[in-house]
């Protein structure tokens, strides 16, 4: 981040930072050196009270407040968007994912919203603006929570899903449906895969640089790669790739260690 | 019709239906309505059942890890995935 006063100013400017955060954060491909000409600049602001402002376009989420305000805007030629979380909206959330709801419930899409769960695996590589002090405490208690835990189990369980949905498409003659399906699984236990070694996130478009920070061990990036692409996909026999995709999914499945 | 007696040269292969998870040095396998957790050494078999490796190949590995003999690691095999074949966790290939 190489002009990071910019963007407190560019607030400030905007009368969209408040009077005493509690931490302002560059999140997203910004954050990590990935952005491009047309990435949109994510920012996040934490404060006590909740953020007001008429310009402010709410997103739900399930709670207290249960809305967290947010804004895209346009300077310079790039977007921007900020949105403003409470500091006890994230006591909620990091609540939601202590080891204690983890035992008593794993499906971590019955318990987080995508723009929650967005939150806390942006949180991690942020780059703070103000408040590094929270900033750094509030890593860790992610790193102690069971939120690597929650997300595993979610996207091995989409895998799993996807790939026996492929297999009956299969079975069924939807050969076309189970490529596309096959392709899902897939992507899912790549993700848990990446989640296991601290790489969270579910955008596909920033799944080879993740993979790329990890490098796992279960599977060599020219493997992954092939399959991502399908390069070893046979129009005429599409229930071989579909065959031995599944096949991969349940041996990455069966290596993660929640 | 699946040959149900099993031998040193049988294959078998994982269920795709199943689902294998490690939880706190566990591995646990669930099925339709059913989840088991596998011993340290059945995890260690069940690991080996890729559709490639015979049951001996298996017990031989098996016998190696444990430090125990062929023919007992080979038998131990058969027993346990007699048992998983018949609950449908695996399958012969």
């Amino acid at each position: 981040v190489t002009d990071v006063p910019n963007y407190l100013t560019l607030l400030k400017n905007e009368r969209l930072l408040p009077s005493a955060p509690v931490a302002v954060l560059v999140v997203g491909s910004a954050a990590r050196g990935w952005d491009h000409g047309t990435s949109d600049v994510d920012l996040v602001v934490v404060t006590t009270e909740p953020m007001s402002d008429p310009r402010l376009l709410i997103v739900d989420a399930p709670l207290d407040p249960p809305v967290i305000p947010a804004l895209g805007f346009h300077r310079g030629g790039r977007r921007y968007e900020v949105k403003y979380w409470t500091d006890s909206q994230v006591d909620q959330l990091l609540a939601k994912v202590s080891w204690e709801s983890f035992e008593g419930d794993r499906k971590v899409g019955n318990r987080m919203a995508e723009v929650e769960q967005l939150f806390l695996e942006r949180l991690l590589t942020c780059v703070p603006l103000l408040g590094e002090p929270w900033v750094s405490d509030r890593i860790q208690q992610v790193h102690d929570s069971a939120f690597r835990a929650f997300v595993i189990t979610f996207e091995l369980a989409k895998a799993d899903a996807k790939a026996e949905a492929a297999i009956g498409l299969l079975e069924a003659g939807d050969a076309h449906g189970a490529v596309l399906t096959t392709r899902e699984a897939f992507g899912h236990a790549v993700d848990a895969l990446l989640t296991g070694a601290g790489e969270f996130g579910a955008l596909a478009k920033w799944r080879p640089r993740r993979f790329r920070v990890v490098n796992p061990p279960e599977l060599g990036f020219d493997e992954y790669w092939s399959v991502e692409t399908m390069s070893e996909y046979d129009p005429e026999r599409p229930e071989l790739w579909v065959s031995h995709v599944v096949t991969l999914c349940k041996k990455l499945a069966a290596a993660i260690e929640i | 019709v699946e040959d149900l007696v099993m031998s040193g040269i049988s294959v078998l292969r994982q269920r795709l239906a199943v689902r294998v998870r490690q939880f706190r040095g566990s591995v646990y396998l669930a099925w339709e309505d059913n989840a088991i957790e596998l011993s340290d050494t059945a995890a260690f078999v069940f690991g080996l059942v890729d559709g490639r490796n015979t049951v001996d190949e298996i017990g031989r590995r098996l016998a190696k890890e444990y430090d125990i003999p062929v023919g007992e690691a080979v038998g131990d095999v058969i027993e346990l995935l007699t048992e998983l074949r018949a609950v449908r966790v695996v399958e012969g290939v």
